[in-house]
């Protein structure tokens, strides 16, 4: 049960801890005090009428974290307005070290499936711009982090991220020790969990049978239902088509690709006579949730177009281009995500930093013995990881990392455009 | 790409003195940087005048120069070591300037010096305002620059500012620390600041911009390597907007208040910044400041070179920038550098932080009277503390407990008694006013039911630090609610308080009980302190460099050492009279219990410091010196390793106060009983008639009539001081009553450190006019043995503050059986003490008579000089002797226990008077420096001279020498006027002096009006034919002024002519035995010449 202030006291969310039941009362003075350690106070951050801000009311109620190794995280819901938010959710818990873009995590398809836990020290700082959301919606299943901040500052803030997950129906989960989950994960590796506001014993029964993303095909729910095209960004560019295969793209891939071609988004499940009759120059496999073993269909579609069309891909797209050339993927212990990660060039030893989200990742050695040759491009820095590699022959170029960032580092995000500018022979004056 | 072969000697220049907006940070990046290029194998060739420093400890660098940071002087280095490179990058702007001197002179092209880590071209670049301006305007980022001008003249600036219109901010270039800087609101105040930043700026070159005062401020540390890769190390945000210099702000880490995109496009352009300035590789800090209103960003300015900030971002993220900048100017790359917390990952990464980071400055407005405790573009502080906290509330009230101002937090403490006590409009109008204590107004105001909005509009904070702020007020109400029942304060209550940053003593204020009573029950109810890494990657692997921060976490990451571990408490933020000298010795003892097999365990507060570098101990609490914090980090080690015991006899007063509140039984060396005995006015004077020791005549009081009896009785004129306290704090010497119920309401009305009670009572003494003032450090073993570490003898006479007073090693007036009955009698109370460890005693010597003035059973604020000036390693003995080793075992080990060399050794003070134009300069009792030079010579001449051109006195040569004398002065003024005249310089002096020493014979050219404050601004008026000294030193032909004041009345008189010359940067010695010194050290510097020796040859 939320707990609520007083009527007419537009009670505000307070740095609560208390995952005991607790009960409200309501003193003279206006400060209304839960046994739970609950305080509100007198004036409501929605009276603050500085434009940067934005305040609402937010509520609070204690709840649990546990892992399917019965690992286990004291701490609380949080909702705005005392909405119905679904508190048992379960799915795999992952981790995320950027200290900036919630925004843009909360709204990147490729989370999908899984709750994403913040490590940065308080959350919801800057609000929700929506000028960075990166899809149609909310994909995480949950948020979790250690702190939420209940005011927002920022001149582009149009609302609280509290306010969003709650349109969303997705809950946020706090005032936890997220630091000592971020260890465990670090150790057993990413696993189900679940969130609940009931008793943890029987929620522990309940995530005994959960399962990973691992054997999920999570692409088709995240895709594009019907296609859509982006118009060139220079008029007279000659007739090219990138066709983009919405595995969960991001708005701001899409952005970063832009260019003197028309560009067309497309379903995952589009198979390769549809792609053909698209007329595509290139071809560009998005990022997307899930394993990518468990998309068998897609990976037929790729190889049957391997070096008949060029093709480019990112994340869960190199991952799909890796198997579609008979290399084989795993699963990384906790996975990469973050805005941090290193990443060498191989071809200069130059070190790019860059924004990653991905679970799964291009088994090396399986590389080596391909039919075609395949060269390692790019590399983590932080523990070897194939981050990039590419196919003369069969013109392709994939990286493992978001070059479109969003968030994290812009250094890469003309990366994508200009190896498509490349692989279209439009280099040398077509392009700007 | 590996290293350059090319090198294989650097030249590293330190940053000299401490000097406010130059700290012990450039101790922290010299010590990374000797240590880096001494582990690949190059030969490191150290220049710097500060002897408090590590860095300048023999074993870090082959060849250490404590000489003058001059161009005369380096090139002179230089000569004689004919250096491969030169690295000017870790030593702040001193080091910069200078280096681009040697390059602008030709002296680096001369001898073939390569500068690396900058090239002269890109500091020039960055350096200057005018060509940064063009460079980001030809890259294409006209939008984030600032509007304004460049002005030569005061005609440029006219110019200027017609277009721009006021209030505009005016910035002088080549400046540190921000002197000059200022937003001028009218055409008046324009006009009078444009004269002092053109004065101010050694090239006369003055930035006029639009003010964007007000804006939101950051700060982004930067590092390059020679393969273009870029990281951003830190991000900082400023709690304090644009207005307030950022050395004197509220800074949070990391960025709070930017979306990721904003933050991108900022990380983008510090890049974009770098490279057009070219800063091939290094660190360096960009900052910006954003419009709230429309996002606009511009770049405010760029340091290429490690700096403050650096030193913040280090510690904030465990990212060792200077080690990392040492070998990346070396040639290495990001990638190629391990990161050292994680072995496994490289150094080309971002740090993520999963916690807040707060710094808050520590100032020291109550020691310059008539300055006032305003905050602006020009940095005052002259210290720092920092906190880490798994939130901004934690992070802030720790940082407020670790600033050491006796303040519990963010108010809900007995400090908090004088924001209550404003009217709300004095509260209002206060909150308008940038201040030391306005973050403690602004928690009063939210709690009185101010608005954030109101508070906002008063002080342009960030909204959204004001709404944690009230989200830390709103729960003190809340447990004010539950008060003072303590039954409701339960586990759950608890830990909320503690979330929101409140600790155990603002909760036993807040509830009406002991500190005692609250860890008591906190303890019961299963709330134990848990320490968290500092693991620069935010949890996602293993930290091995055990660096750490409490919180209320659910457990504690600490790995308990078997070996026998001793905690070293440090000595928190610099302030005057506890500084870096101090955190030497907190060091100096880590690596000697190191040495020996110990594991040492450091508690500071200061990022600025070497102790708090995570690689100094064998375990690092980043953690206030506030005492529930102390016990915290005891109770962790003492339940994990295997705990030997508590050093407090390092850091200074700071953990000498809380000693008392420790377990007896782990306090090494010097017990808790002694240090009282010490301390405490009657048992020492007990003590000392027990020796038969003289002492000045003295007495203890509490109330105004207990002060004016004892005066009586002990006679005038006597000194009156607080007891426990260092640097002299509140000290004065007053000749009458009138003086001393004046002093004494004084001391009564600090609210803080000086509280008066049957504790801590007043100590009223005879003072010793003309007496010589003697330190000596010693070290006494358990077995009784006492070593001598040095006998210390002042050049300014006893009534200066020690800490302000030039002084010489070995002494040079006193007779050798003085010396001797000096040396028995700290045996002998060192022995009665029962004394393990350091002692430091002073002595008035008055008529060969020797008096005791104070013993002090701990480290000193010389004991880095004695160390550098004999080599005997004093901290470290001591260290050593605290876990019980004796002297005899540590000679029998090599260790130097007697002085090398017949070298003389003089300490000077370095004062801020340049900082705090409304001070008067004339040196008392109470300690105003902020740093130390020493100068290093074969003769007491030399050295005195090189000790005065290192703390920036320019000895002239030539020229007029104005001489205004106090009449006991008179005597010795005329040996020195008839050194004057046979060095050939002519003399101005006032009435009285003029005719003393005309009719001694001595040719006097001009004759001096004294300065009447009636006729002040009358210039070039003269009365009877005299000259006005203030016309005569605006004429700038005077090349020194000795000025000492008439005896210990009122010091109005004279206070004038110090003023004109502190702002015409014309020499002024206010003693005449500091200027007998000085004359002599012309005469001696005219004869032999200036020659530079490093310290290893003066040890062998």
């Amino acid at each position: 049960m939320p707990e609520r202030s007083s009527a007419g006291e537009g009670g505000d969310y307070g740095t609560i801890t208390s995952p005991a039941a607790a009960t409200s009362q309501v003193n003279g003075a206006g400060l209304s005090v839960g046994g739970g350690g609950e305080w509100r106070t007198r004036t409501p951050h929605r009276s603050i009428a500085s434009p940067t801000v934005v305040g609402e009311e937010l509520w609070r109620s204690p709840g649990w974290l546990v892992l399917r190794d019965g690992t286990r995280f004291a701490g609380e819901f949080v909702h705005s307005s005392g909405g119905d938010v679904p508190r048992a959710v379960t799915a795999e818990v992952v981790f995320n070290t950027a200290m900036s873009g919630y925004e843009e995590v909360v709204s990147d398809p490729s989370y999908y499936g899984q709750m994403v836990c913040f490590t940065t020290a308080q959350l919801g700082n800057y609000g929700v711009t929506e000028t960075d959301f990166q899809s149609a919606r909310v994909w995480v299943s949950a948020v979790l982090a250690p702190r939420y901040t209940i005011t927002v500052s920022n001149f582009a803030a149009r609302r609280s991220l509290a306010a969003l997950l709650e349109t969303w129906r997705v809950p946020l989960f706090v005032n936890f020790d997220a630091r000592r989950l971020v260890r465990h994960l670090r150790d057993v590796g990413a696993i189900p969990g679940v969130l609940t506001n009931e008793d943890p014993d029987v929620a522990f029964a309940s995530v005994q049978d959960a399962v990973g993303t691992e054997g999920k095909n999570l692409v088709d729910a995240v895709s594009t239902d019907s296609s859509y095209t982006l118009a060139p960004i220079e008029h007279g560019a000659p007739p090219h088509r990138l066709v983009v295969v919405d595995y969960g793209v991001k708005r701001a891939m899409l952005a970063s690709l832009r260019g003197p071609w028309e560009i067309t988004v497309v379903n995952a499940n589009l198979g390769a006579d549809d792609l053909r009759a698209l007329g595509p120059s290139a071809i560009f496999l998005s990022n997307g949730p899930g394993d990518p073993e468990a998309l068998g269909d897609k990976v037929a579609t790729i190889r049957e177009l391997l070096g008949e069309i060029p093709m480019t891909g990112i994340c869960l797209g190199h991952q799909l281009l890796g198997l579609a050339l008979g290399a084989r993927t795993y699963k990384l212990k906790f996975g990469h995500h973050g805005s941090n990660h290193p990443v060498a060039r191989l071809a200069d030893r130059s070190v790019a930093i860059t924004a990653q989200n991905h679970n799964y990742a291009v088994d090396e050695e399986s590389l080596a013995d391909l039919a075609h040759g395949v060269e390692v491009t790019h590399r983590n820095l932080f523990d070897g990881v194939v981050e990039g590699m590419r196919c003369d022959e069969l013109r392709l170029v994939s990286v493992q990392y978001h070059p479109e960032a969003a968030p994290g580092p812009l250094e890469e995000r003309g990366f994508m455009a200009s190896q498509i500018t490349r692989l279209m022979g439009l280099e040398g004056g077509a392009h700007a | 790409m590996p290293r350059r072969t090319t090198i294989a000697s650097v030249l590293v220049i330190g940053s000299g003195p401490i000097v406010i907006g130059q700290a012990s940070e450039f101790d922290y990046s010299g010590v990374q940087a000797c240590r880096v290029l001494r582990q690949e194998g190059l030969r490191v060739i150290l220049a710097n005048s500060n002897p408090a420093t590590i860095m300048t400890d023999p074993e870090f660098a082959d060849a250490t120069y404590l000489e003058p940071l001059t161009l005369e002087v380096m090139t002179k280095i230089i000569e004689r070591e004919r250096p491969d490179a030169l690295l000017p990058t870790l030593g702040g702007q001193t080091a910069l300037n200078l280096a681009m001197e040697l390059d602008a002179s030709g002296v680096l092209a001369r001898y073939g010096v390569t500068m690396i880590g900058a090239r002269p071209e890109a500091i020039g670049v960055a350096e200057s305002r005018e060509a940064f301006k063009e460079l980001l305007i030809s890259m294409g980022y006209e939008h984030a620059t600032i509007k304004g001008g460049i002005a030569h003249s005061m005609e440029d600036a006219t110019e200027i500012v017609r277009t721009l219109g006021f209030p505009v901010m005016l910035r002088p270039s080549y400046i540190l620390g921000g002197a000059g800087t200022g937003i001028a609101h009218s055409q008046t105040e324009f006009l009078s600041m444009m004269e002092e930043g053109l004065r101010a700026s050694p090239v006369n070159e003055v930035l006029i911009e639009e003010s964007i005062a007000g804006w939101k401020e950051f700060e982004l540390e930067v590092m390059r390597d020679a393969n273009d890769n870029c990281v951003v190390v830190c991000s900082i945000e400023n709690l304090d907007p644009m207005g307030v210099h950022t050395g004197d702000s509220i800074t949070v880490a990391p960025i709070q208040t930017l979306t990721d995109q904003q933050y991108q496009q900022m990380r983008s352009l510090s890049f974009a910044v770098l490279r057009g300035v070219g800063v091939e590789t290094g660190g360096s800090n960009v900052q910006f400041a954003v419009d709230p209103a429309t996002g606009r960003m511009v770049v405010v300015e760029m340091n290429p070179r490690v700096s403050r900030s650096s030193a913040l971002a280090s510690k904030a993220t465990g990212f060792p920038i200077a080690k990392i900048a040492t070998k990346l100017a070396l040639g290495y790359t990001l990638d190629e550098i391990q990161n050292d917390i994680t072995v496994v990952t490289p150094a080309s990464f971002e740090p993520a932080l999963d916690y807040v980071v707060v710094k808050i400055p520590r100032w020291v407005f109550e020691k310059f009277e008539g300055v006032p405790e305003v905050l602006s573009t020009s940095m005052q502080s002259v210290g720092e503390a920092m906190a880490i906290g798994r939130s901004f509330a934690e992070a802030l009230q720790k940082a407020l407990r670790s600033i050491e101002r006796s303040r519990d937090g963010l108010n809900a403490d007995a400090g908090e008694r004088e924001v209550r006590a404003l009217s709300d409009d004095e509260l209002a109008a206060d909150l308008a006013v940038a201040s030391p204590r306005r973050i403690f107004l602004v928690a009063e105001a939210l709690y009185r039911g101010m608005s954030i909005e109101f508070v906002h509009a008063k002080t342009r904070i960030d909204p959204w630090f004001l709404a944690e702020i009230e989200q830390i007020v709103a729960t003190r109400r809340w447990l004010e609610s539950l008060a003072p029942d303590l039954e409701q304060l339960g586990r759950q209550e608890l830990l909320a308080a503690r979330r929101a940053g409140f600790g155990d003593a603002q909760l036993a204020y807040l509830f009406g009980v002991d500190l005692s009573v609250i860890r008591d029950r906190r303890v019961r109810l299963g709330l134990l302190t848990t320490y968290q890494s500092v693991d620069t990657c935010a949890g996602e692997f293993e930290a091995h460099t055990p660096y750490f921060y409490s919180s209320s976490e659910e457990d504690s990451e600490v790995t308990g050492f078997d070996a026998p571990t001793v905690i070293i408490l440090g000595s928190g933020p610099n302030r005057i009279g506890q500084g870096i000298e101090f955190d030497y010795c907190c060091v100096h003892a880590s690596f000697a219990l190191r040495d020996l097999g110990y594991r040492t365990v450091m508690v500071n507060s200061n990022p600025e410091t070497v102790s708090t570098d995570y690689d100094t101990s064998s375990r690092l609490y980043m953690e206030p010196l506030a005492l529930e914090h102390v016990l915290d980090v005891i109770e962790m080690e003492r339940s994990r390793s295997n705990l030997v015991g508590v050093f407090v006899a390092f850091g200074g007063q700071t953990p000498l106060k809380l000693a008392r509140h420790l377990d007896p039984d782990l306090i090494l060396g010097t017990s808790g009983t002694s240090i009282d005995r010490a301390e405490d006015r009657n048992l020492w004077s007990a003590l000392c008639d027990s020796l038969g020791i003289l002492q000045p005549p003295g007495a203890t009081v509490t109330s105004l009539d207990e002060a004016r009896a004892a005066a009586r009785k002990v006679g005038y004129p006597v000194l009156i001081r607080p007891s426990y306290v260092l640097g002299g704090r509140a000290m004065e010497i007053v000749s009458n009553e009138q003086d001393l119920v004046r002093s004494f309401l004084r001391l009564a009305s600090l609210s803080d450190e000086g509280q008066i009670s049957q504790s801590r009572p007043v100590l009223i003494d005879h003072f010793l006019e003309d007496a010589v003032e003697v330190d000596v450090d010693a070290v006494r073993d358990a077995t009784g043995e006492v070593l001598i570490g040095g006998v210390m003898e002042h050049v300014e006479e006893a009534g200066i503050h020690s800490g302000d007073s030039a002084c010489v090693l070995p002494p040079v007036t006193l007779a050798p059986d003085v010396i001797e009955r000096i040396e028995a009698i700290i045996k002998d109370v060192a022995n009665e003490l029962g004394v393990v460890g350091l002692i430091n005693m002073q002595f008035g010597v008055k008529d060969e008579a020797v008096y005791v003035i104070e013993a002090n059973p701990r480290a000193s604020r010389t004991v880095p000089f004695v160390a550098k000036a004999t080599g005997i390693p004093l901290a470290k003995i001591a260290a050593r002797v605290m876990v019980g080793e004796t002297l005899a075992d540590l000679r029998a080990s090599g260790v130097t226990t007697t002085r090398r060399g017949s070298h003389y050794s003089v300490k000077e003070a370095v004062l801020p008077f340049q900082r705090f134009p409304m001070a008067d300069s004339i040196l008392g009792p109470e300690m105003r420096s902020t740093g130390e030079v020493m100068g290093v010579d074969d003769s007491f001449e030399l050295a005195f001279a090189k000790s005065q051109i290192a703390a920036g006195t320019v000895l002239p040569d030539t020229g007029m020498v104005f001489l205004s004398l106090a009449n006991r002065d008179k005597a010795s003024g005329l040996t020195l006027a008839r050194q004057l005249v046979d060095l050939g310089f002519e003399l101005a002096a006032t009435y009285g002096t003029a005719g003393f020493l005309r009719t001694n014979g001595v040719p006097i050219k001009l004759l001096v009006d004294k300065v009447h404050e009636e006729r002040v601004g009358e210039i070039g008026t003269a009365r009877d034919g005299l000259v006005d000294a203030v016309w005569l030193l605006n004429s700038r032909q005077v090349s020194l002024v000795i000025n000492t004041p008439e005896g210990s009345g009122p010091r109005v008189d004279g206070r004038r002519i110090r003023a004109t010359a502190q702002r015409l940067r014309v020499p002024c010695i206010t003693t005449i035995s500091a200027a007998l010194a000085a004359v002599g050290g012309i005469g001696a510097l005219r004869a032999t010449g200036y020659g530079v020796t490093p310290i290893q040859e003066y040890h062998r």
